[in-house]
């Protein structure tokens, strides 16, 4: 799975979550984009990504992501490491 | 040492900060390091030394399990740790309630415990709970207890807050330019801390002195009248934020003047126009820790449980009642019922953690049927001041348990609120008009034109139309943090034009350092001129 396709199965993800079936995920896009983003929803991502990338996250690594950009990169270093 | 008392502004900070400077320009960071914990630790036990080995001893206690669990991280040292924490602070602070409660509830005839609260105790546990979590998961490392102790002893931050991570303090103290004086960050440092203590002895504290309208009767459970419990609690909802965040302003320009930046604790709370946004706002500290290391745990086992039974999970193009109950509903009654006990032992504080867990799942419950049933009107500038309004308020009847000393005075505020009261009006004539004679609403109204009332409604117009602090000290130094800025204005797309001038944020201009100038003289005239009262945030 290259970069491209995580970006594709997040926009799912967060059309999903966010109902909106016209949210595209870019690097850059952050909870203060987006009215809904609240812990909760942020939580869903996490746990609806453990499922799709099959990885699991530790609550701190949850915690210290700023954008969707350091999101990918987190999954993609998990599943080179997995 | 109180930060508004005279022996802190004149003595104090003066001598701890031309040291640590000269130190520090002696190209000695670790002495200059050295220097601020003896400083800290004199500041506290200036209070009562004798609360000073507990201290030390969990210093001790939590550098040695950090330690041990950077190089065998394991759960049950883990648990261990945290365990050996929450024994401290469930006897100290905790001990005598539970004993009482078991007497009343079982009418068992245990002996209840008199533990006088160590200052800080909640504030330093939570910090370093905080610290071993983070250190089992190999987020953060510590080999230096030196630099351990300041990170817990700091003593900007060690009263109350903000409850700072590890990491981002660590970076921070292992940087040599830390121990460099920059006159920027003293300008800044030395704005906030200004603008911090005009707020706490000019605002809050007046403030402080309405309170008893609607509070002093319920202390005997006699409800005040309609006009007396709200005007009441509206001065404490505005003295308890003028005062914390006028506190965490203090705290975080103290730490700007000795090079440490420490994280913002308030961005506009009364701004919020819904209690999940309030609860982003207001003692952002406490909400990062309760977030990261309670309801986000909480939420993902129980996510994580119904992923592997194949139950259905929270949808928001379908919600349903179970999933929304489990994964939302449940975790965050236990989160705020927990954050409300934290505060304080006693069965107000409960259900004050309670009743804004009510709320924000109420918050989230229409978030997720108002679209289903066609209730998401989009009311425009209309919408969103009546969300401040409605929030403020909410908030209001939610501090009044906060205040209260028992749970039955708080519900004699509230009866009063809704209109039971049995109290005549506090005050026998209000502008020349005997209240008696007026309504509920002319009574409030009354009260709001009298001189209390013009306090009362500056207060409203400050934190409804003024920058935050940390946006007006922002500029100098960094790019400001998004979530500070978009409500920075108010009530939304207040005078941008002007925001954009740059008017209201700190310049190194003539015309605001005198501005910053005046306000810390009378500020300072004040301070020095009445008994400093304690803040609010002290007695947990």
């Amino acid at each position: 799975m290259n970069e491209q396709e995580v970006y594709q199965a997040l926009n799912e993800i967060f059309r999903e979550v966010f109902d909106d079936p016209t949210m595209e995920v870019t690097p850059d896009l952050s909870a203060d984009d987006v009215a809904e983003w609240d812990s909760f929803n942020h939580i869903n991502i996490i746990v609806a990504s453990e499922q799709r990338f099959g990885v699991k996250f530790h609550t701190a690594e949850i915690e210290s992501l700023r954008n969707a950009g350091e999101f990918v990169a987190l999954i993609t270093r998990k599943r080179l490491a997995a | 040492m109180l930060f508004n008392s005279p022996e802190f502004l004149l003595g104090f900070l003066p001598v701890v900060l031309v040291g640590f400077f000269l130190i520090g320009a002696l190209g000695r960071p670790s002495l200059a390091a050295g220097w601020l914990i003896l400083a800290s630790l004199f500041f506290y036990g200036w209070w009562r030394i004798d609360f000073m080995p507990l201290l030390l001893a969990s210093i001790l206690f939590n550098f040695s399990v950090g330690r041990t669990l950077a190089r065998w991280p394991t759960h049950w040292l883990l648990a261990f740790g945290i365990a050996g924490n929450l024994a401290a602070l469930g006897w100290f602070k905790y001990a005598g309630f539970l004993a009482q409660a078991v007497n009343d509830l079982a009418g068992a005839g245990l002996p209840v415990p008199q533990v006088v609260l160590p200052l800080a105790i909640s504030f330093y546990t939570f910090q370093q709970i905080a610290y071993l979590v983070d250190a089992q998961a190999g987020e953060t490392r510590e080999t230096s207890l030196a630099r351990y102790a300041l990170f817990v002893v700091f003593f900007p931050q060690l009263i109350a807050g903000p409850i700072v991570h590890h990491k981002e303090m660590l970076s921070q103290f292992e940087k040599p330019e830390t121990y460099r004086p920059r006159l920027d960050n003293l300008v800044l440092g030395l704005t906030a801390f200004s603008i911090g203590l005009f707020k706490k002895v000019f605002i809050a504290d007046p403030l402080g002195s309405q309170t008893p309208l609607a509070f002093g009767p319920a202390l005997d459970g006699v409800a005040p009248g309609f006009a007396d419990a709200w005007f009441g609690s509206i001065a404490f909802a505005l003295q308890l934020y003028f005062d914390f965040s006028g506190y965490s302003d203090m705290a975080i320009g103290l730490g700007l003047m000795f090079g440490i930046r420490l994280p913002v604790n308030f961005a506009s709370p009364y701004k919020s126009a819904s209690i999940i946004e309030f609860w982003t706002r207001w003692h952002m500290t406490l909400t990062r820790f309760l977030t990261a290391y309670l309801y986000t745990p909480l939420v993902m086992a129980a996510m994580r449980r119904r992923q592997r039974l194949g139950l259905p999970m929270l949808k928001r193009s379908m919600p349903a009642v179970a999933p929304f109950f489990w994964l939302l509903a449940v975790p965050t009654l236990i989160t705020m019922g927990l954050a409300g006990i934290w505060h304080g032992a006693g069965w107000q504080f409960l259900v004050f953690g309670l009743l804004h867990g009510v709320l924000l799942v109420a918050n989230h419950a229409w978030r997720y049927a108002g679209r289903r049933i066609g209730l998401d009107w989009d009311l425009g500038w209309a919408g969103h001041a009546a969300g401040v309004v409605v929030t403020f308020l909410a908030v209001t009847v939610t501090f009044v348990f906060f205040k209260a000393v028992s749970l039955e005075q708080a519900m004699s505020v509230v009866q009063g609120m809704v209109g039971l009261g049995e109290a005549g009006p506090a005050t026998p004539r209000l502008g020349g008009v005997d209240p008696a004679t007026l309504g509920p609403i002319e009574q409030l109204l009354s009260r709001l034109a009298s001189l209390p009332g013009v306090l009362v409604l500056t207060g409203l117009a400050i934190v409804w139309l003024l920058p935050n602090t940390p946006y007006y000290i922002s500029t100098l130094a960094e790019p400001v943090q998004s979530r500070i800025e978009t409500t920075a204005t108010g009530i939304r797309g207040w005078v941008t034009a002007l925001r954009r001038s740059s008017l209201l944020r700190a310049q190194p201009s003539v015309l605001q350092g005198a501005a910053v100038g005046i306000l810390l003289s009378l500020a300072l005239l004040r301070a020095l001129s009445v008994a400093p009262s304690e803040f609010l945030y002290f007695t947990f």
